[in-house]
């Protein structure tokens, strides 16, 4: 990190003191309000939820710190081979945006590398479009493998066993990467432990709000998350757009397995499994679109919340093993705690909040919760635009997510996790494509 | 002026407008999903590790279904 940059970062990091400061002013005055109200079960309702507080604040700034001494840690060198590198790009009638995809992979900076474009038979005109780069572009080679329909998660996995890289880089059908992304994540594999790279995921289509606040969701809620797991390298999810892998890393796991509707997620707990590390680069940036609207938008999250908790039911020996790994086991507990009890916590915390506004005339235990989180968010944003070198406009933003965002997904959490507890049927559930690559 | 009681008030009309929003659009969404055409395909799926044999196979399939696209058989995509 640059000097100037540690300034910048500092600055903001005394302001978010600040903020976790008044944070824990709203939480004494949360505990004076909870002694105003009647009733066994309010009270011992409150008390669960000052609880989950403390949790929710440590988790705050154990993520905050941790993020921040991962981005101190980078020590890296620039200075490394640079073997070859497969991108797999798994496209599924990704017509509108695969051109803008392969042209993009064709910018980067590095010396060498190949872009296989596995097509699982879509029913668009995919194939064609990306015939159309197929043969030598100097530096990069770009090839294109049509097959049946059999899912990401298959379609990868034949990407795998036709690529020569060392290293491979998979990504999606709709996203674009930054120019450096190969040379910041590569460099992380001089350490041979390090079996992934988590890359930094950002919202191209910021076009209103509900895209706008993804970003700010992406930026605070995932990459921040990332970076303090990066610290550990333990990172739990390596995003579909994009992450890093050792070739020998993916054999070792056997690849991708296609029984949970998170692939990604369930790849990168098969690899902390078996030992391996993951890392975070922010400086390997994928852009993607993000649902403009909200139907769309949980239907995708329908979909995450419902695979990570297949991904988890997979491991879930683990949980209880802590002695077989104990960074395994803190991640899979964590996920838990990010997964199911924050939106459950949350939801119940809203609905007890109205109750006790309709029951005894105060809103007071609503309002001091929802500045406690916003503050909290503020700080986190604050923090995030930083050090990610986002727009700082998407700060205020953190009011609108706490307010309306956080509580709709929260909501789409819980009744997705209902339905996979009642092991309900599900499909992929496809998403389309805008076409804004 | 206290402004802690209009603020209290705004937050709570917009939580409870909130959480109607978003059950509704959850039900929204279930049903939209519900309309959908279904996949043809109950049977559980399998990992099967790729060999490069197996990719040569499924290339030259796809080279002899080019000029008529694949039909999409599990209704799974990306």
């Amino acid at each position: 990190m640059s000097v100037s940059k540690l300034g910048y970062v500092g600055g903001l990091m005394l302001i978010i003191l600040m903020l976790v400061a008044f944070s824990m002013t709203l939480y004494e005055m949360l505990i004076r309000a909870r002694f105003d109200l009647p009733g066994a079960f309010v009270q011992a309702s409150m008390l669960v939820l000052l609880t989950f507080l403390v949790l929710l604040i440590v988790r705050y700034l154990a993520l905050l710190w941790f993020s921040y001494l991962s981005h101190l840690d980078d020590d890296e060198s620039d200075d490394q081979p640079l073997p070859l590198v497969s991108v797999l790009v798994p496209a599924y009638n990704e017509g509108t945006v695969i051109q803008g995809s392969i042209r993009s992979l064709l910018e980067l900076d590095y010396p060498r590398y190949e872009v296989l474009v596995i097509d699982d038979g879509s029913t668009d005109d995919t194939t064609q479009r990306a015939r159309a780069f197929e043969g030598d572009h100097g530096r990069a080679k770009v090839r294109v493998i049509r097959k049946l329909n059999g899912g990401k998660a298959n379609a990868l996995n034949t990407g795998i066993a036709s690529a020569r890289g060392v290293f491979i880089l998979c990504m999606d059908g709709d996203s674009t990467l930054e120019p450096q992304t190969l040379r910041k994540a590569v460099r992380h594999f001089t350490n041979p432990r390090v079996g992934a790279v988590a890359g930094s995921v950002k919202v191209v289509n910021r076009t209103n709000m509900l895209s706008t606040l993804q970003a700010l969701e992406y930026v605070e809620g995932l990459n921040m998350v990332r970076a303090a797991q990066g610290f550990f390298r333990l990172v739990n999810i390596i995003p579909g757009p994009i992450g890093i892998f050792r070739r020998s890393a993916l054999e070792s796991v056997a690849g991708y397995d296609d029984d949970t509707f998170a692939e990604d997620c369930d790849l990168t707990l098969k690899l902390l499994v078996n030992g391996w590390q993951v890392k975070y680069e922010p400086g390997a940036i994928a852009y993607t679109e993000a649902p403009e609207k909200l139907l769309d938008l949980l239907k995708q999250r329908y979909r995450w919340t419902r695979g990570i908790l297949q991904a988890i039911s997979k491991h879930k020996r683990r949980l209880v093993t802590p002695h077989r790994g104990f960074g395994i086991c803190f991640t899979l507990w964590y996920m838990i705690f990010e997964g199911i009890l924050w939106p459950s916590m949350n939801v119940f915390a809203h609905v007890l909040f109205v109750f006790i506004a309709a029951r005894y005339g105060t809103a007071l235990p609503l309002m001091l919760w929802f500045a406690q989180l916003t503050v909290l968010d503020l700080a986190a944003a604050l923090y995030c635009v930083a050090v990610e070198e986002e727009s700082i406009s998407l700060v205020p933003y953190a009011v609108l997510y706490r307010a309306f965002f956080a509580l709709t997904i929260d909501v789409a959490k819980l009744l997705a996790t209902i339905e996979e507890m009642l092991k309900l049927r599900m499909d992929w559930g496809k998403l389309d494509r805008i076409g804004r690559i | 002026m206290d402004l802690v009681p209009y603020l209290s008030a705004v937050i709570l009309v917009s939580t409870i407008a909130t959480i109607l929003l978003a059950v509704l659009s959850y039900a929204a969404f279930k049903l939209r999903d519900k309309r959908r055409p279904k996949s043809n395909s109950d049977a559980p799926v399998f990992f099967h590790r790729y060999q490069l044999e197996q990719v040569a196979a499924d290339e030259g399939s796809a080279a002899a279904n080019e000029e008529s696209p694949v039909a999409d058989e599990d209704g799974k995509g990306e």
